[in-house]
């Protein structure tokens, strides 16, 4: 079978220092990954190959079983690749309905048609009620970006990401910077996610991830140390050593 | 409309509300009640209400490029020239029916914004203001050396411009000018505000407010930006040709970096992104700048700049800004009570 993600010996160098090492790893469909790794394993370079930021040395990155490696960041996207940012990176200056009917517009590939009133379009107005319950922001709807609680903001930048249909949904630390009951709500949300969209997660918080992921990927020097469930990557000693090690000494 | 049986939690009219488009309201009736007032109350002012007319079109147009698409230009009066021009040769040398006329010059000036914005809106921010100053110039300056075509410093002039629908001549009091200027303009309001409401004025909208991130959702930015530019200068253009058609005279001011500016202050003034703080900072603008040189032909630009710091510094989002903050002021207290 395919995958939804399959990333084969994928390198990257920057002059000599090789940041990504032969990683090679699959994300089944309907899979909840997590990538972990202290600083300075690659995570976040990784996460730029996959999405087209940045360009690989070498190794072959398929989304659905077909070569992505040389496709712009948009046409990614348009495959049904989404991301989230570290940093929000929303439309500050639009209200809440406005940022996930963008998204939406954009899917559907209707952005450039210039008649018919979105605010008269009840397909396009229930779908965004229906998006912004399910991801409990119905109270927020009219509100500008820039008006919303940090923690709000995390989970509209996960709705923007949802809203454009994805199957494989990149989340990048999705929980940094958030407080715990913020955290707690973003599992929820996570956790409520569709089976038809595979997950992977880069996190630093150990507690989300071994909650949330069905499979965690250990990164270590741009290598994949281990793939396995939580429970083996929790008895993992080599994991414990470099990872987790600092905190059990 | 029928509600879809899908929809859930909030409803229907508060999405709308949501998603921020332009309704029409009570502004649209006093504005219509204004202008037909002006015409029979004041017969004396009909050339300047006239003017007011054509800035508001041309305001409206540098509305949805600016306050829309975030697209900052210091050139506009490059396609209000362009349209003057082309409204002129048109007259001119093919036939004088205006309402053509009005089309040929939407066209000419449409086309030059997609052959410009093509090149020019791949800049941002102080880059592109000076690349649209550039582009402004350099067609002024070929408009000033084209004389056999333009009359170079004395104008285009000596064409006229056949009765509308050939049935309305225009009279020497400026009666039949009015009305066709404030007709159009009422055309090119809605014409602005189903652009403004559609989902091209969304995509305007998120571009102005991230446009990385539009790139990021799959959106061809430039593509769009030049689509938003050429209506924006098509508009634009109308404004120039209906002063063409009007004054029977196209002179080298309708490229020059005055108007470009002048056309900025009305949208600062009024307001930008809300296609209100165009009517309102051009009726403003011209009418103060009227009274002001008619007390004081010789500092009567004080008065204006005096203006421009107040507004700035009391209302700085427009004078349509301060209002709409005030009245819905004044309906969250309503509602609480």
């Amino acid at each position: 079978m395919s995958f939804a993600l399959e990333i084969r010996n994928l390198k990257k160098a920057f002059g000599g220092l090789e940041v990504t090492r032969d990683v090679s790893l699959t994300v089944a469909a309907g899979a909840r990954h997590a990538l972990i790794g202290p600083n300075g394993a690659g995570k976040s370079t990784l996460v730029n190959l996959i999405t087209g930021v940045l360009k690989p040395s070498g190794g072959e990155i398929l989304l659905g079983g077909s070569g992505i490696g040389n496709l712009s960041q948009a046409e990614r996207v348009k495959r049904g690749l989404a991301r989230t940012f570290q940093i929000n990176s929303l439309f500050p200056t639009m209200t809440v309905a406005e940022n996930v009917a963008l998204a939406m517009v954009a899917h559907d590939g209707a952005d450039a048609r210039v008649l018919g009133n979105i605010s008269r379009d009840p397909a396009l107005a229930a779908r965004i009620e229906e998006h912004l319950l399910r991801l409990n922001l119905s109270d927020t709807a009219d509100r500008p970006v820039s008006n919303l609680s940090y923690g709000q903001q995390r989970i509209v930048e996960v709705a923007l990401a949802l809203a454009l249909r994805p199957n494989v949904l990149l989340l990048d630390e999705p929980a940094a910077g958030l407080a715990a009951k913020d955290v707690e709500m973003l599992l929820d949300l996570l956790k409520g996610l569709p089976d038809t969209v595979s997950v992977l997660i880069i996190e630093h918080d150990m507690d989300l991830v071994f909650r949330f992921a069905q499979t965690i990927t250990v990164l270590v020097d741009g290598r994949v140390l281990l793939t396995g469930t939580p429970e083996e990557v929790r008895k993992d000693q080599r994991v414990r050593d470099v990872y987790l090690g600092r905190r059990h000494g | 409309m029928r509600k879809p049986e899908n929809t859930i939690g909030t409803s229907f009219p508060e999405m709308r509300s949501a998603l921020r488009t332009h309704r029409f309201g009570w502004f649209e009736i006093v504005m219509l009640v204004v202008f037909v007032a002006v015409y029979y109350l004041l017969p004396g002012y009909l050339p300047l209400a006239t003017q007011v007319a054509i800035m508001i079109i041309f305001a409206i147009s540098l509305d949805l490029a600016l306050g829309y698409g975030g697209i900052e230009t210091l050139g506009h009066a490059v396609f209000y020239g362009i349209g003057g021009y082309a409204a002129g040769l048109y007259a001119l040398h093919v036939w004088q029916e205006p309402i053509s006329g009005l089309l040929v010059a939407a066209i000419a000036a449409g086309i030059f914004g997609i052959v410009s914005g093509v090149v020019v809106l791949r800049a941002k921010g102080l880059t592109l203001v000076m690349l649209t100053l550039a582009c402004a110039t350099m067609v002024h300056e070929f408009a000033n050396s084209m004389r056999a075509v333009t009359g170079g410093d004395d104008g285009l002039s000596g064409y006229r411009i056949d009765p509308i629908f050939g049935l309305f001549r225009f009279d020497l009091f400026g009666r039949t000018a009015y009305i066709y200027s404030v007709c159009i303009l009422v055309v090119v309001f809605l014409i602005a505000r189903v652009v403004a409401n559609s989902n091209f004025g969304l995509t305007a909208r998120g571009i102005r407010s991230n446009a990385q991130r539009m790139q990021l959702l799959g959106v061809p930015v430039l593509n769009r930006l030049v689509l938003l530019y050429a209506i924006s200068g098509a508009l634009a253009g109308i404004a120039g040709a209906l002063s063409a058609q009007v004054t029977k005279l196209v002179g080298l001011n309708t490229l020059a970096f005055t108007l470009s500016g002048n056309v900025l202050i009305v949208l600062i003034l009024g307001g930008i992104g809300r296609l209100y703080g165009a009517v309102i900072g051009s009726i403003v603008f011209v009418v103060l700048s009227d009274r002001a040189a008619a007390i004081d032909p010789f500092n009567w630009l004080f008065i204006l700049g005096g203006l421009i710091v107040l507004t700035v510094w009391l209302a700085p989002d427009g004078i349509a800004g301060r209002f709409s903050a005030l009245t819905q002021q004044l309906l969250g207290r309503e509602r609480k009570s």
